[in-house]
C-alpha cells in the first residue's frame, strides 16, 4: 500500500472508532435524559444538563481544579514513597533468602487489610489533614509493587548472571545492568497497579480523613444533598484514573521497557 | 595421510608440555543435592592453549556441567580446576561463554549487548569494537535491533558475538548449535571455523552431535553418563581449513561409526 | 329463656368472630410509617414512641430506623425511603432547596443545646480567640448554621478565617479527646458526657430546637395517618414528662449511655415539664412558623442553602 493508502486507512479506522464511541456516548445521555426527567427528582437522579452545568460552575470558581489538585498530589506522593520502599525492599528480598523467610511471612499477613482499614489507625497517629491520606495511598501502593518487583527480582535468570560475570561485570555492574533492568518489566507492571489502588484508596480515604480534594468534595456534595457535584466527582476521578494508567502505559512503552514491545 | 590416533581412557594428567595448559581439571567430581550418582565423577582433563576440544556424550554424561566448572559458575564438590595455572575461583573475563540459550541481555540493543564486555573490561571505544564484531558475524544491519525481534540463528551469532568482544583467549560453548535446524547450524559451524581460524582462542564446544564434534574439533572427548567420566579421547588429524567435504571422507566416516558405537553402549546403560 | 349449650357455643362463635373482625379491620386500619430518628436528644421521643407501643395505639404500623444526625435522613425522605423524620431546621432546609416542596413540618418537639468545647488546657474563652484554629463539626447540621451565624456576626470569614473540619457526630468526642482539632462542636447528650469526664470547657452554647417532618406525598396519600403521628407523638411526651426514668432507661439503652445523664438533659427541655396533655402544644402554630422563617432567613443568607424557598411550602 502506498504511504497515502496507509495514511487513509489509518485515519479510517480511528475516524470509525471515534463514530462509534461518540454514538454510544450519545446513546447513554439522551437515555439518561429521558430517566432523570421521568424520575423528577434532582437528588436521585440530576439530568446530563445540570451535571454539565455543575463541571462549569466548579471550573469557573476554581474549586474543581483545586481538589483535583489536592487528590492527584495525595496519590502521587504516596505512590512514590511506596515505591521507593517497596522496590528496593523487594529486591532485597529477592536475593537473600534469610531475609525473604524473616519478611514474607508478615507481608502476607498484612497485605489483605483493605487500605480503609487503616483509617482509624492513621487519624490516630497523624491527625486530621493531609498526612493520614499519604499513609493511605502508600499502603495501597505498597502491596502491588512490591510484590510484582519481588517476581521480578526472581525471575533473573541466572544465565544472564552468569553471561554478565564472564563478560567482566563486577557486583556494581551486575545490580544495575543486570538485575535491575531484569526486574524493571515486573516493577512497572506493579508500578502502573500501584497507582490505580492509590488512585482508589485515596477517594476512598478523602470520605473519612480529608478537608479537601475529590473524594472529600462527593462527601460534602453528598451531605448537602448535591448529586449533581457528586456525579461531578465521579466522573472526574473516573477520567483522571483512566488518564494516569493510560499515560503510564504509554511511557512504559516508548521510554522504560521499550524491548518488551518491539514496534 | 589421514590417520586415526585411539585416544588413551584417562589422559596422563603428568604429560609435562612446554606451555602451561589452558585450561586443567583434576580429579573433579560435581555432585548435586538429592541425586544418587555425581553428575560429573573424578575427571581430569588438560587443554592446551590453542586447541579446540570437543565434549561429547549423551545427556546427563556431565558435559554442561564441566563446562560450567570451566567456566567458574559451580564449584566441584572435590578436586580442583585451572585457569592458566591459577585455581578457578569464579568467573572469569578470560573465558568467553557461549549457551545455549543464546542468554542474550534482553534490555539492551544487539550493539549494546556484544559492547558490554568491552566497556566492563575499559576498552576503548566499546560501540566500535561491537560494531566490528557484528561486521564480522555478518550482522550489521540488526545492531540497534533488540535481541527478541531476530531469528534464532541471528541470536546465536550475536552471542558469539558478545562473547568474542573481548578477544578472550578461551571460548566455551555449551550446545551453541543445538536449538537451530541443520542448514543454520551447518552455516554456523562453518561461520565458527573461520572465525576461529582468525582469532585461535582456545576453545571448549559441548555438543550431543558426533558428526558437529569431529568437525569442528582437534580432540574429541567422549563422556559416559552415571555417573559423568571420560570414556575415551580421540585425536582429530584433519587439516585446517576443514571445509563440509571432509565429512564425506572414509577416515571421518569410520572415526563417527567408533564413536557412534561407544556412544550407544553407554546410552544403553543409562536408558537401562 | 333456659341456657342451651347449643345456644352459648352460638353467642360464643359469634363473639369471637366478631371480635376477629373487628380487630382485622382495626389491624387492617393500622397505616405503615417510616420514622428515621437521629442519636441526640431528639431521638429520645421516637425511641419512647417504639418502646412504650404508642405508636399501636394510634392506629400507626411503625417502622423506626436509627441515624447519627440530619443529612442521611434527608436522603432516606428524598428517595422516598423514610416518610417522617425528627429532626431540627437546617436539614430540612437543604432538602427543600433541591426538591422544593418535598417535606412539611408538623410538629415542634423542644430543645436540647449544642455548644463549642475545648479541651481542659485549652487558652481560648469565646470564638475569636479560635481564630485560624481547627474547629470540627458536622458539615450541614443545625449546629453548623448556628457556628457560622455566629462567625458572620463577628465580622469574620468562615472559609479564611478558621479551619472547619467536617467530621460525622459521633466523631467528634474522639476527635477532642485526641486533640486532633481545637475545638469540637457537639450537642448533647455528648457535650455534658465530655464536660464532666475530660473536664471540657463550654464556649458558647445555642439552643438546639427540634422539629418533626413528613413527605408531603405520604402526607397527601395518609392524611389521617399524620395526624395520628402528631398525636403519637404527643402521647410519647406525656410519656416522657410522667415516667421520666422508663424514658430515660429506654433511650440510654439504645444510645449506650447512662441513664442518670439522659434524664438530667430531659429535664432540660421545656416540653417535658408539663403535667396534663392539654398542656402539651406540639402542632405548628404561628410561632413555630415565624422561628421557621427567622432560621430559614439565616441560612439562605449565610449561603448555607442555595437558592430561596418560600417558607409558607414548608408548612400545611
Amino acid at each position: 500500500m502506498t504511504p497515502t493508502r496507509k495514511l487513509i486507512a489509518k485515519i479510517g479506522s480511528v475516524g470509525t472508532a471515534l463514530a462509534l464511541g461518540t454514538a454510544g456516548l450519545a446513546i447513554f445521555l439522551i437515555i439518561w435524559t429521558l430517566a432523570s426527567a421521568r424520575l423528577g427528582n434532582a437528588v436521585l437522579l440530576p439530568s446530563p444538563l445540570s451535571v454539565f452545568e455543575t463541571y462549569g460552575e466548579l471550573i469557573s470558581d476554581g474549586s474543581l481544579a483545586g481538589d483535583v489538585r489536592a487528590s492527584l498530589v495525595r496519590v502521587i506522593a504516596g505512590f512514590l514513597m511506596a515505591a521507593s520502599v517497596a522496590v528496593p525492599l523487594a529486591l532485597i528480598l529477592a536475593y537473600s533468602r534469610i531475609l525473604r523467610g524473616l519478611v514474607m511471612p508478615l507481608i502476607a499477613l498484612i497485605r489483605p487489610i483493605p487500605p480503609i482499614a487503616w483509617i482509624p489507625l492513621a487519624i490516630l497517629w497523624m491527625g486530621l489533614g493531609d498526612p493520614p491520606s499519604y499513609f493511605i495511598t502508600s499502603v495501597a501502593a505498597f502491596f502491588p509493587i512490591f510484590l510484582n518487583a519481588f517476581a521480578g527480582g526472581t525471575s533473573l535468570q541466572q544465565e544472564h548472571v552468569n553471561a554478565a560475570r564472564s563478560l567482566g561485570a563486577g557486583p556494581g555492574a551486575l545490580l544495575v545492568k543486570v538485575m535491575l533492568p531484569s526486574a524493571l518489566p515486573m516493577i512497572v507492571t506493579g508500578s502502573r497497579i500501584g497507582l490505580g489502588q492509590a488512585w482508589m484508596a485515596v477517594v476512598t480515604a478523602e470520605l473519612i480523613a480529608a478537608q479537601s480534594g475529590l473524594g472529600y468534595m462527593i462527601q460534602v456534595s453528598r451531605l448537602s444533598l448535591e448529586t449533581s457535584r457528586v456525579l461531578v466527582g465521579m466522573t472526574v476521578i473516573g477520567l483522571l484514573g483512566a488518564l494516569m494508567i493510560g499515560t503510564l502505559s504509554i511511557i512504559e512503552r516508548r521510554v522504560i521497557v521499550p524491548w518488551n514491545y518491539p514496534r | 595421510m589421514l590417520h586415526v590416533v585411539e585416544g588413551r581412557q584417562q589422559p596422563d594428567p603428568t604429560e609435562s608440555q612446554d606451555v602451561t595448559p589452558r585450561l586443567r581439571v583434576e580429579g573433579v567430581t560435581v555432585s548435586f543435592d538429592g541425586r544418587q550418582q555425581a553428575a560429573v565423577d573424578d575427571v581430569s582433563l588438560s587443554i592446551a592453549p590453542g586447541e579446540f576440544v570437543a565434549l561429547l556424550g549423551p545427556s546427563g554424561c556431565g558435559k554442561s556441567t564441566l563446562l560450567n566448572v570451566f567456566a567458574g559458575f559451580r564449584a566441584p564438590s572435590s578436586g580442583k580446576a585451572f585457569l592458566d595455572g591459577q585455581p578457578l575461583t569464579g568467573p572469569s573475563a578470560k573465558c568467553g561463554v557461549v549457551f545455549q540459550k543464546h542468554s542474550l541481555f534482553p534490555w539492551m540493543t544487539v550493539l549494546e549487548n556484544v559492547a558490554f564486555g568491552p566497556r566492563r573490561l575499559g576498552l576503548q571505544d566499546p560501540r566500535g569494537i561491537a560494531r566490528e564484531l557484528l561486521d564480522t558475524v555478518g550482522l550489521s544491519d540488526v545492531a540497534n535491533a533488540w535481541p527478541s525481534s531476530l531469528s534464532g540463528g541471528m541470536q546465536q551469532r550475536v552471542g558469539i558475538a558478545r562473547a568474542l568482544a573481548t578477544r578472550p583467549p578461551v571460548l566455551l560453548m555449551d550446545e551453541p548449535f543445538g536449538a537451530l535446524d541443520a542448514q543454520t547450524r551447518a552455516l554456523m559451524q562453518e561461520e565458527l571455523l573461520s572465525i576461529w581460524d582468525k582469532l585461535r582462542p582456545t576453545v571448549v564446544f559441548v555438543t550431543h552431535d558426533i558428526e558437529e564434534a569431529i568437525f569442528l574439533a582437534d580432540r574429541v572427548v567422549v563422556m559416559q553418563a552415571l555417573p559423568g567420566r571420560i570414556a575415551r579421547e580421540f585425536q582429530i588429524p584433519f587439516d585446517r581449513p576443514r571445509s563440509p567435504e571432509v565429512m564425506d571422507e572414509p577416515a571421518f566416516i569410520e572415526h563417527r561409526r567408533e564413536i557412534a558405537d561407544i556412544i550407544r553402549v553407554e546410552a544403553r546403560k543409562s536408558f537401562l | 329463656m333456659p341456657l342451651s349449650l347449643r345456644g352459648v357455643a352460638r353467642t360464643l362463635a359469634t363473639g369471637l368472630i366478631a371480635a376477629v373482625a373487628i380487630h382485622g379491620t382495626a389491624l387492617a386500619e393500622n397505616a405503615k410509617i417510616r420514622i428515621g430518628y437521629p442519636s441526640g436528644m431528639n431521638g429520645q421521643v421516637p425511641v419512647v414512641l417504639d418502646k412504650a407501643g404508642i405508636a399501636a395505639k394510634h392506629h400507626l404500623a411503625a417502622e423506626f430506623t436509627g441515624f447519627q444526625y440530619g443529612p442521611p435522613m434527608m436522603e432516606g425522605l428524598a428517595s422516598g425511603q423514610l416518610d417522617a423524620v425528627v429532626t431540627s431546621f437546617l436539614p430540612p432546609f437543604n432538602l427543600s432547596a433541591k426538591l422544593p416542596g418535598s417535606v412539611k413540618f408538623v410538629a415542634t418537639l423542644g430543645q436540647s443545646s449544642h455548644s463549642i468545647l475545648v479541651p481542659k488546657d485549652s487558652t481560648a474563652k469565646s470564638l475569636a480567640d479560635l481564630k485560624g484554629r481547627k474547629i470540627g463539626l458536622s458539615f450541614n447540621s443545625e449546629s453548623h448554621l448556628d457556628l457560622i451565624v455566629s462567625i458572620k456576626e463577628l465580622g469574620l470569614d468562615d472559609k479564611s478565617e478558621f479551619q472547619l473540619v467536617n467530621l460525622q457526630p459521633n466523631e467528634l468526642p474522639a476527635a477532642l479527646e485526641k486533640g486532633l482539632v481545637d475545638a469540637a462542636l457537639i450537642r448533647q447528650p455528648q457535650t455534658l458526657r465530655l464536660v464532666e469526664s475530660l473536664g471540657a470547657r463550654e464556649i458558647q452554647k445555642w439552643p438546639f430546637r427540634f422539629t418533626s417532618i413528613v413527605r408531603t406525598e405520604y402526607l397527601t396519600a395518609n392524611p389521617e395517618a399524620v395526624k395520628n403521628y402528631v398525636e403519637a407523638l404527643k402521647d410519647a411526651v406525656l410519656f416522657i414528662a410522667t415516667n421520666p426514668d422508663q424514658a430515660a432507661t429506654w433511650f440510654a439503652e439504645s444510645q449506650r449511655l447512662d441513664p442518670s445523664v439522659v434524664k438530667k438533659l430531659s429535664g432540660e427541655n421545656p416540653l417535658f415539664a408539663a403535667t396534663k396533655r392539654e398542656d402539651i402544644k406540639i402542632e405548628v402554630d404561628d410561632a413555630f412558623k415565624k422561628l421557621i422563617a427567622e432560621r430559614l432567613e439565616a441560612a439562605t443568607k449565610y449561603g448555607l442553602i442555595k437558592g430561596t424557598i418560600d417558607s409558607s411550602v414548608l408548612t400545611q
